[in-house]
Formats: C-alpha cells, structure tokens, sequence
C-alpha cells in the first residue's frame, strides 16, 4: 500500500513538471520578477553601508546575509500552486480532483513539494549569481544545532503559510471575490515577514505585537536564528510558532470541512 | 476629440459600474494597497532618518523621489488598467470586435478601464508630494516646470511601455508576465537610482529606461542636469513612443483572430 501511494505520488510529482516545462516561458519570466525584487533590497542596503560599518546593531556581512537567506528562505516558503484552489472551486474543476483514486489533500500535497523544490533550486541559482556578481561579505553559520532549529523553523514557516494560503482559497466555497483577502495576505507578507528590512529594527512595542500575529514565523524567525545562533529566546519564538501551525491547521480543517459538505456544482 | 472624450467617459463609468460589483474586494484591495505603501515609506523613513543621507539625498529629498515614484506610477496604472486584461480580449478572439469598431483601438484597450481605486490613492499621494516638495524648499518656477516637464516625459514613456506590452500580447499572447516585469522593474526607482552599481544604474536609466521615467523628474528639480541630459531623455521618450506606435502597428499586421 505505501508503495502503491508512493507510485502515485511521483506520477503527480512528473505530471507538475511536465506542466511546468509546458509553460517554462511563463516561469522563467515569473523568476525574472522575483529576483527583481532581490535587486532592490540588496542594493538599498548596500548603498546604506557605504558610509557606515554598523546600524540598527546590524553589521554589512549580517545585513547582506539576512537579503539573501530570506530570500531563499521566502522562496521555499511562499512558492505555493495552493491558490489556484480557489479558481477550481470556482468552475467546478475541483470535483474531477475530489472523484480521483486517490486523496485530494495528498494530490495537494505532492503538487506543494514539487513547486517549492523547483523554486527552491532556482532561488539558490540566483541568489548564487548575485554571490558570484557582487561578491557581498557573508556571515556563515557552522553550528549544527543552530542548523537544525533553523530548519525546524523553516517547517513551522511553510507549514502556516501553507494552511492559511489554503483557508483563503477556501473563502471560494462561499465567495467568489478570493482575491480581495489573497491580495492582503501577500501584501502583510511581503512587508510583515522581513523581507524588505529585519523586523527589530521596528519600535519595539510594534516588534512585540507583531509577534503575536503569523507573519514573523514564515522568514524572518529562521533567517534570525542562523544570524544569532541557537538560543532559547529563539526556542520560545520556535514554540509560538507550534502554536500557530495548529492554530492554522484547525481554522483550514474546520473551513474545509464545512465547505466541501456545502458544496455543489452543476454542468461538469 | 469631443467624440473620444465622450468614448472615454462611456468607459470609465462602465468600468467604476464592474468596480463597484465588488465592494469587499475593494475594501481589501484598498486596505492591502495601504499597508504596503505605509509599511515601505516607514522603512524609507526610518532608513534615512538613522544614516541622515541616501547617496548624498537628504531625508525630504528621498521621501520626493519616492512620493514622485507613486504618483507617476499610480497615475499609470489609473489610466492603463485596461492592458492588464487584455490577454483574455486576444485569447477569446473579442479583440476582432475592437478592431472593427469605428474609433480608434486604444481608446478601449489602452484607456478603456480607468481604475477608481488608483484615483482614490492618488489624492493622498499628491498631497505627501506637496508637502515634501516645500520641505526641500527648491520651488523656483524654472525647477517647477523642468519637473513637470520630465513627468509628462515619463508619462509618455509609461505609455510607450504599456502600448509594448500590448503589442506583445497581439504578437504572443503573454501579457500577464510583461506587465508584470514592467512594473517589478518600475520598482527599482522608488528609491534614486544611484543606489545602484554600474553597469546596473546606467542599464535602469538610459536602457530600460526606469530612472528617467522617475528619477530624473527629482533630479531636474535639485538641479542635477545639465541640458544635454534633459535633451537625452525627451529625445527617449518620444523615440521610446514612436517605436511602440511601430510595433503595434506590425503586431496588428501579424495579428490572425483567436477564439470563436
């Protein structure tokens, strides 16, 4: 059986790619947005240390580590095919997905996999290039426990980002204007999660707040701690973020759940 | 004219109509728009406010080149909304009936879908730019006008940039990822240009040509250019909008009906 499941898993796997080498113009002109992005950010700070070796506490070699860690981290995190769910609930797609032999959530899952490795390999390559072009001091990091929490950070990050992604495109069950509430949610993302600046550098009234909220635990925890190294500040921060996975996976269950028994569809 | 004035005006209630069929989406879309543009000026803020200087631009001098950034951009995107749907009109075949139409096509698919929601944004953008342009105190009626003049130049080039893309969506049906480019790339200025390393400053300047788009209106007004830099940049737009009049022209020579 688990081979069987296994099988099914890599023909999905194929079938992504295959899709993606289909339409590789459109995802080699998606990656030329994306580094874009990295161009911005990486040269403002740069051109913030070219009179100074040190501000908000953060040195040239940790700043520029921090552009370009998130960057990849952002990638693996946020590189999802989870809102094209909404446009299938939308047009009655999703039921030829509901009636296959095999389990939706398990179709979703592999599709995740195989999008954030693909984008994760690409983000490597660039921010590489970038590495090899500019040639920015590095920080790096070498202790393996520090390694590790910062990956289990990272788990923690695709996982929220993942079931509150996945909450939103469930928003079509009921609405057809999903993109009202994605468009705020990539918005909060983009500047809540770190990626333009470090998210301490922030008053620090605003600093604790926003740590209540899910956003500093997709990017900006894990690329903190391998800054910082392993601390058990970090392993608190680690733990708020359990909370939010499970937070998050019961809100996406309860909403899935109530939508697929309130659905209904005619003319597929 | 009076008759395209009319057209527009036709076009622009039919499309505040479709707007306003989506009240919570607006809501959110507004609010999303909000945030991020607070969220980037505190981090603009807070960066010059702590290092006094960007490149050698003070902290009202930086917060001009960004609020210029945002009102050629929104202004762009008020006016050019209707490119960003213009894949489904050449996918679907529709574009046949545009061009059959007794006005010209740009009037429907370059101007047809005047954004209410960037016109709103506009107002408060406007307002941060006064403000900011009398802090720096450089207000002659000669820096004033060579401004205003770089900014119609930019929005000259914006259009050519739009009417490109148009021409590309005829040509190869890619639209979405264009525009999109366009405006990823229309980012890197919302900061001066400067920052950037050469040969990357002189490729977002005089090749893309983002930093004359919104770089250069500020750059007039602190009297950084000298007049073969100004001619350089008129000169641009206009051939920059001549070269996309001829590319829309080819791809509607190219151009064989989609759809039904």
């Amino acid at each position: 059986m688990y081979n069987g499941l296994m099988r099914k898993i890599l023909a999905i796997a194929k079938i992504n790619l295959a899709q993606y080498l289909v339409y590789r113009l459109s995802f080699v002109l998606w990656r030329v947005r994306v580094i874009l992005s990295l161009f911005l950010t990486f040269f403002l700070w740069s051109a913030v240390y070219q009179s100074r070796l040190s501000i908000f506490n953060y040195s040239h070699r940790q700043i520029m580590t921090y552009i370009l860690l998130i960057y990849v981290i952002g990638d693996l995190v946020y590189s999802s095919r989870v809102s094209d769910l909404s446009i299938q609930i939308r047009n009655g797609a999703i039921i030829n997905q509901l009636l296959k032999p095999f389990p939706f959530l398990h179709n979703l899952f592999t599709r995740e996999v195989t999008d954030k490795l693909l984008n994760l390999f690409f983000s490597i390559f660039e921010v590489g290039l970038v590495i090899l072009l500019f040639k920015p001091a590095l920080f790096i990091q070498t202790d393996i426990l520090t390694i590790l929490l910062m990956l289990l950070a990272i788990g923690m990050g695709i996982v929220i980002s993942f079931f509150i992604s996945f909450a939103i495109s469930l928003v079509a069950f009921w609405s057809a204007e999903v993109w009202g509430p994605r468009f705020v949610f990539m918005t909060l993302i983009t500047v809540l999660s770190g990626s333009y600046f470090p998210l301490d550098i922030l008053p620090t009234l605003f600093y604790r707040l926003l740590l209540l909220t899910p956003f500093p635990y997709f990017t900006y925890l894990p690329t903190k701690i391998f800054l910082d190294g392993f601390s058990f500040q970090y392993l608190g921060m680690v733990g708020i973020s359990l909370v939010w996975v499970v937070l998050s996976y019961f809100f996406a269950r309860a909403l899935w759940r109530k939508g697929i028994r309130e659905f209904s569809f005619f003319g597929r | 004219m009076k008759r395209y004035l009319k057209l527009y005006w036709l076009f622009s209630v039919q499309s505040l109509k479709v707007v306003w069929q989506h009240k919570t989406g607006v809501l959110f879309f507004m609010f999303g728009k909000l945030i991020r543009f607070l969220m980037f000026l505190f981090f603009v803020m807070i960066l010059v406010k702590n290092t006094k200087t960007l490149v050698g631009y003070t902290f009202n001098e930086t917060l001009v080149f960004y609020f210029t950034f945002n009102v050629i951009d929104t202004l762009t995107q008020m006016l050019f909304r209707e490119v960003y749907r213009f894949r489904w009109l050449v996918t679907s075949g529709e574009l046949d009936g545009v061009l059959v139409r007794p006005y010209h096509p740009f009037i429907r698919v370059l101007l047809g879908g005047l954004d209410i929601l960037d016109l709103l944004m506009l107002g408060p953008y406007l307002a941060l730019l006064t403000y900011f342009l009398l802090q720096i105190g450089l207000t002659t009626s000669y820096n004033l006008s060579l401004y205003l003049l770089l900014v119609v130049n930019s929005l000259i080039i914006a259009t050519a940039f739009h009417i490109v893309v148009l021409a590309l969506g005829v040509l190869t049906t890619e639209v979405d990822h264009t525009i999109m480019i366009y405006r990823d790339l229309s980012k890197l200025a919302v900061v001066p240009v400067d920052i950037y390393r050469e040969p990357i400053r002189s490729l977002v300047t005089f090749v893309l040509p983002i930093g004359i788009m919104m770089t250069y209106p500020v750059k007039g007004l602190l009297n950084m250019l000298n007049w073969n830099l100004i001619i350089v940049s008129l000169v641009l737009g206009l051939a920059s909008l001549l070269f996309s009049l001829w590319l829309w022209g080819r791809a509607l020579k190219k151009y064989q009906s989609w759809g039904s």
